[in-house]
């Protein structure tokens, strides 16, 4: 079971936490966290309930949460519909390996048993963090204790804590690898191959986005798609041959025998739906990381949707060849990254709202909407060439490297554009004015 | 597309007083509302039964334009200049009628403010532009 959190509610964690470790270093400090049950895998804190100068009794012997700053949160979270609480407090004279004190282990099996009677079926997390360590546990319903695993922490990068109480001990990775450990170290490393990937179609930019991230050291991708192979795909579909065209096979199948035959060690999942189905959505729970490989806007409103609402990193990718008259006007090459506190893609105006509605329509009521006139024709097939598929996917392949070893400039906002036909690539600034985004909330400063 | 918020609309345009049901043909969801009142003396009938075609990207993809019975015709004789033919549908032959929203569709619109809508280019008779 694994936590994941914003940068934004980090930093109010961290702030609290860290005078142990920078002021008075024998002070314990505590805050409490809101926690909302994802799935039976993933636990989001999407808020902090930040202690008044009255919630705590820090005394030489321990550090004790006092019962009306417990019960303000309890009562707050309850009536939010949230699942518990999470308690973290400091142990300030750890620092590389940190583990729950004796009195933690006898005092607070009682305040979570104290709790779970009060607000039946709620469930519990305490983290207890050294200098440079985290030791987590969660309260189950039915008085079950787990470990936790990790602590994901998401903004404009992804920070991984180890919550097994030590500095995360990183293995030795493959030799496969050794080329590239300038660029992704064996830390890095290890956070790509614990990650789970899921990659939204398997279509021309899916392919290879598959492709470089298993060679990117990628341990466990997950790749959804129901489209069949086509003969119009094979100008840009990585292992796909005119065999599967007539065979009528799955883009995901293509794509799963390409990953077996190159047996690099990563695992594939492959799903055969559409994510706008509830049923496929659902699969996504327990996914760290999204990438959209898709060429309409409502599964990529869908998408942008799950990634606001849980907290996922989510990287857009997309391709543009722009066409007036007979003449090629633009190559565009586009990657998009959302993350919990930035700009979204709806924000952002990359999703087009009468796109969707038209996407919706049956192709007979769809030509009849385009042919009031006041619509794009988005039944015309666009244009695709597997070279400009490569240059998206292979910065958005770079850029989920930067986001677990950073590398980049991280000024402005993640959105990234290449205009092949004029030479030039650049970060595109926040432009949309909006009062406030009704998905993400995201205001402009 | 949400089975149940379908239904919940239709049952508020109903409750609105329009007689509205759903109806389905080559998979294409229709709202379909028998006897609008055309509110305006420049049309030669006083109600008209009008068509909506609904996304199955609804309420994100949000509903725009409808159809009206071909009978629908101003007093001159002419057919209003926004109503261009349109194929059977549902055993009936209808204009499609180019009437469109200033602003997006929002989460707040609904079958029944569609409806109204629709009714404010009745409302306006030949002057609808």
């Amino acid at each position: 079971m694994i936590i994941r959190t914003s940068e934004i509610v980090w930093t109010q964690i961290d702030q609290i936490l860290n005078r142990s470790f920078n002021q008075n270093k024998t002070l314990e400090w505590g805050i409490i966290g809101i926690v909302e049950k994802l799935c039976d895998e993933v636990l989001l804190i999407r808020e902090v309930f930040p202690p008044t100068s009255q919630d705590l009794n820090q005394s030489e012997g321990g550090l004790v949460f006092l019962s009306p700053y417990i019960r303000r949160a309890q009562l707050y979270a309850q009536r939010q519909g949230k699942s518990g609480l999470t308690f973290f407090h400091t142990h300030p004279l750890a620092d590389d390996h940190v583990s729950f004190s004796i009195f933690d282990d006898a005092q607070e099996p009682l305040l979570m048993k104290n709790l779970q009677e009060v607000w039946p079926g709620s469930e519990h997390i305490s983290i207890v963090v050294g200098k440079n360590s985290h030791k987590g546990r969660v309260y189950l319903k039915g008085k079950q204790v787990q470990d936790l695993m990790k602590l994901y922490v998401i903004g404009r990068t992804i920070k991984v804590f180890s919550l097994l109480g030590n500095s995360a001990q990183v293995p030795m990775p493959s030799h496969i690898f050794d080329r590239a450990k300038e660029v992704t170290s064996a830390g890095a490393l290890q956070i790509l191959k614990d990650m789970k990937i899921a990659i939204i179609g398997a279509g021309g930019t899916g392919c290879l986005m598959v492709e470089l991230l298993r060679r990117a050291g990628c341990g466990s991708l997950v790749l959804i798609d129901d489209d069949i192979v086509e003969d119009t795909n094979l100008n840009r579909l990585l292992f796909a041959s005119s065999t599967d065209v007539e065979d009528k096979n799955k883009k995901v199948s293509v794509a799963l025998r390409g990953n077996d035959q190159c047996a690099l060690g990563n695992k594939l999942e492959i799903i055969d739906g559409n994510v706008t189905s509830s049923t496929v959505l659902h699969k996504l729970n327990g996914i760290d990381l999204l990438i959209g490989c898709i060429d309409k806007d409502y599964p990529r409103y869908v998408l942008n949707d799950f990634a606001v609402k849980y907290f996922v990193p989510y990287v857009d990718l997309g391709t543009e060849i722009g066409i007036a008259g007979n003449k090629l006007q633009t190559l565009d090459a586009r990657v998009t990254y959302v993350y919990p506190g930035g700009p979204c893609l709806n924000c952002r105006g990359l999703i087009d709202h009468e796109r969707i509605r038209l996407e919706g329509l049956e192709p007979q009521e769809r030509r009849r909407h385009i042919g009031l006139g006041y619509c794009q024709d988005i039944d015309i097939k666009q244009p695709a060439v597997m070279e400009l598929n490569m240059r998206a996917t292979s910065f958005a392949a770079l850029f989920i490297r930067h986001l677990v070893q950073p590398f980049l400039d991280q000024s402005g906002e993640m959105d990234f554009r290449e205009s092949v036909t004029s030479m030039t690539f650049k970060k595109i600034s926040f432009k949309k004015q909006e009062l406030r985004c009704e998905i993400c909330g995201y205001k402009k400063q | 597309m949400e089975q149940s918020l379908i239904l919940k609309q239709l049952s508020e345009a109903v409750a609105g007083g329009f007689n509205a049901c759903d109806r389905m043909e080559n998979g294409q969801l229709y709202m379909l509302v028998n006897g609008v009142p055309t509110l305006n003396k420049d049309w030669t009938i006083a109600t008209v039964d009008i068509l909506v075609s609904v996304p199955n990207t609804y309420p994100v993809g949000g509903l725009d334009a409808f159809y009206v019975d071909s009978a629908l015709m101003l007093h001159n004789g002419q057919k209003h200049s926004r109503v261009q033919p349109a194929p059977n549908i549902l055993g009936k032959s209808w204009g499609v009628v180019s009437w469109h929203y200033n602003k997006p569709w929002s989460f707040s619109d609904t079958f029944l403010t569609h409806i109204y809508h629709c009714q404010d280019f009745l409302r306006k008779g030949s002057r609808s532009n």
